[in-house]
């Protein structure tokens, strides 16, 4: 993992972003699409989004971090929803580095814009949770 | 072609799901991301939307939003799918995406399901 900060440096539309995914029915296991629910990508209680940048992270190295916040909760590791950030900003939202907690506060963004009506929020959530991909978490990974 | 129109009423199961989440998401922060819990009044809400779903009508799927609210969604695929999230003060918050074409919005809800979402998942089961 390089040390370089992230803070100050903007998210480019290709990079890939993750949401941990900690509520095993958040995922759909009947093979039906999309795989993760769109109550997964709803911003809550900020209107804002928190999502994990992968840059200059080594796939165990993104569990360890995804491992950390389930820690922190208490809450089981399910896996993690993967889209480019190119996929909030065609929704009109942004994504933007933000402060985070522990090792992961380097990597830590957050997805911004949101409106205030929920039902507004719900269509954009509906069309995050269609383009993300599942990434089901793994003890060997 | 399916229709919205299920053969047999599985308005038990779906409120059987109902009582099990209302026991998962009990607890503030049950998502690790700082939701807030469900309450007495939100599973009230849910009750009587379930109960205001037609005889027959398709049953769809239920979760819990991060509000603490309960969320319904009918979906065929990615792409096709509308979700409702009930709130006790008599209001149904709606988002749809169907095919191409996006739908969103609010309905009133006293206990009768509104002709927009009737129609929005017709239209759904339809295509």
């Amino acid at each position: 993992m390089s040390s370089i900060p992230l803070a100050d440096v903007p998210v480019a539309d290709r990079e890939d972003l993750a949401r941990f995914i900690l509520v095993e029915k958040h995922v759909r296991r009947d093979g039906s699409l999309p795989e993760i629910k769109a109550v997964a990508f709803l911003p809550y209680k900020h209107v804002e989004l928190s999502v994990t940048r992968h840059r200059d992270l080594q796939a165990d190295e993104l569990w360890a971090l995804g491992q950390q916040v389930a820690d922190m909760r208490q809450l089981p590791l399910v896996g993690r929803g993967d889209l480019t950030t190119n996929v909030p900003r065609q929704q009109g939202l942004d994504v933007v580095p933000a402060e985070g907690p522990g090792k992961g506060a380097r990597n830590h963004a957050n997805i911004v814009g949101w409106p205030s009506e929920k039902a507004a929020q719900m269509v954009k959530a509906l069309e995050l949770a269609a383009a993300a991909q599942f990434v089901k978490y793994s003890q060997a990974a | 072609m399916s229709s919205a129109w299920a053969a047999s009423d599985e308005k038990a199961a779906l409120r059987s799901e109902i009582d099990e989440l209302m026991m998962d998401c009990v607890n503030d922060d049950w998502d690790g991301h700082g939701a807030t819990a469900t309450s007495n009044t939100a599973y009230a809400a849910a009750q009587r939307f379930v109960a205001a779903l037609p005889t027959g009508f398709k049953m769809p799927e239920v979760s819990v939003d991060p509000d603490g609210f309960f969320a319904f969604e009918w979906r065929r695929g990615a792409r096709r799918t509308v979700l409702v999230s009930v709130h006790p003060d008599f209001t149904l918050h709606y988002a749809a995406l169907v095919g191409t074409s996006r739908h969103y919005g609010d309905e009133p809800f006293f206990n009768r399901l509104p002709s927009t979402l009737e129609k929005l998942v017709e239209h759904l089961y339809s295509l």
